[in-house]
């Protein structure tokens, strides 16, 4: 059997999967993934305290968009978290000043240099089908941009309406949201402290973060060892990645994810030359500025 | 003229069948054998024959998704235009790429005493795609049987080109370990 053989066999789909594909496909744009994103940002708006990942793992290679991945574990650096109760709400916009634009695709290409779609997915997540979108404001009387953020979220799984769904008994959904700003705004995320130390992508200082989140269901006569809560059946992964790209700042954040899934959607995204390999960590972590 | 209408015609043996599949189906007919033909004059000619292999098989065939049928009886025409035309290394269009593609899928040894006929090939690469998300099983018949290209699905789907190709190449992987899975090859 060769390909054609199974071009071949393709001839016979059946009527209805061919008549399934022949419908029209709704454009309506939707901004669902900020609705979620920024949620799930916002359940860990902490402050952070530097403390570097112990080098238990071996040196690596790995591949991320068909490029070579060498990661040098000892040289990377995980600004560990803890959570904090913090104001996280949204700034409000006096619309009478502020005027509102919803970009799309064209726009933000154009305005970003590309379309969120890193080279490396980790397997299983999918991107919603929607359009890459975002809402933008502008002051009325200057014309002046003062919100330009936007972004797009890869998911295992999908209500009807777009927006993201567990596909396990844990009710937390996998996967993970890449924000970005040129103006440095994010709506909410995790807060760089002093001592917070970068890893080395390929020469751009990421700043890597990870906080344990609890989830439920939580037992109301215990409480947590931090005292803060009820104690919870228990706690999954959020890792972030936040660095400047292009004129823009980027953070990205994975939940339900290993470190080295994070390390490498980051690495697709910074390797500028895919047929060249790409080195994380070649050298010692710094102190960021 | 309803699909229905026009099956009746063709029942009846009415010349008018033929014009009336034209008018409604020719512009679509036409674009499943460019896609594969990639050749103007061929496409048209293909669709011609469309006409006449479908006035030959209707009766005794009474095709529950006429639009379906047709664009079947197309692309298989189409196929055996391109083939007689031994131009799958040097032809143009989508067909030598998607090829290429489909090879990744069948890399690897394959078990000779489970070959099995076409037919049950079509059965299992059916259950195939029902079985993936909705929008990644239209992409790929999108591909893989109306031969469309990339920037074509993109532009259907409202996605970008990279991310069209993103989904094809998870899903070429999932046919492999599939067909692996029911026994068509070895890893």
């Amino acid at each position: 059997m060769n390909s054609l053989d199974l071009y071949l066999a393709c001839s016979d789909m059946d009527d209805h999967i061919l008549a399934r594909s022949e419908q029209p496909v709704s454009g309506q744009r939707r901004l669902l993934w900020l609705k979620w994103g920024t949620a799930a940002a916002c359940l860990c708006l902490i402050l952070t305290a530097a403390a570097t990942l112990s080098p238990h793992r071996c040196n690596g290679t790995a591949g991320a968009n068909g490029a070579e991945l060498h990661i040098n574990w000892e040289n990377v650096a995980v600004n560990q978290s803890t959570r904090e109760t913090a104001d996280s709400a949204m700034r409000n916009f006096d619309t009478s000043i502020y005027a509102e634009e919803i970009w799309g695709t064209e726009e933000l290409l154009s305005y970003y240099g590309w379309d969120f779609i890193p080279g490396y997915i980790p397997e299983g997540l999918v991107a919603d089908d929607q359009d890459l979108s975002a809402r933008i404001l502008r002051e009325r009387e200057t014309g002046l941009l003062v919100v330009d953020y936007t972004g797009r979220g890869y998911w295992s799984a999908f209500y009807e309406d777009g927006s993201p769904k567990s596909d396990d008994d844990l009710y937390i959904p996998t996967g993970f949201t890449i924000s970005a700003s040129k103006l440095g705004l994010f709506r909410c995320g995790l807060l760089p402290v002093d001592d917070t130390k970068t890893t080395d992508f390929g020469g751009i200082a990421v700043t890597l973060n990870h906080c344990s989140m609890p989830y439920g269901p939580f037992d109301p006569t215990q409480q947590a060892p931090n005292g803060l809560y009820n104690l919870p059946a228990g706690y999954y992964d959020i890792y972030t990645a936040s660095f400047e790209f292009n004129g823009a700042e980027y953070e990205i954040m994975t939940q339900r994810l290993e470190l080295e899934e994070l390390i490498r959607i980051t690495a697709s995204i910074l390797n500028a030359q895919p047929d060249q390999p790409f080195i994380v960590g070649s050298n010692p972590p710094a102190l960021l500025p | 003229m309803t699909d229905d209408q026009i099956i009746a015609l063709y029942w009846e043996k009415n010349a008018a069948a033929i014009a009336e599949s034209s008018q409604k189906y020719g512009t679509y007919c036409f674009s499943v054998a460019h896609n594969i033909l990639h050749n103007h004059e061929d496409a048209e000619e293909c669709v011609n024959d469309t006409w006449l292999h479908t006035w030959r098989a209707i009766p005794p065939q009474r095709p529950a998704h006429l639009r379906s049928f047709l664009a079947k009886v197309t692309r298989n025409l189409a196929i055996n235009r391109f083939l007689a035309q031994t131009s799958v290394k040097r032809g143009g269009g989508q067909l030598p790429l998607i090829l290429e593609e489909l090879a990744d899928c069948v890399a690897g040894g394959s078990d000779v005493e489970n070959i099995c006929t076409a037919k049950e090939l079509s059965r299992s690469i059916n259950d195939f795609v029902r079985a993936l998300p909705k929008r990644d099983g239209n992409i790929f018949v999108r591909r893989y049987f109306f031969t469309e290209s990339v920037t074509e699905i993109a532009k259907r789907y409202a996605l970008t080109e990279n991310h069209v190709a993103v989904i094809l190449t998870r899903t070429r992987k999932k046919l492999k370990q599939h067909l692996i899975k029911e026994g068509y090859f070895h890893e």
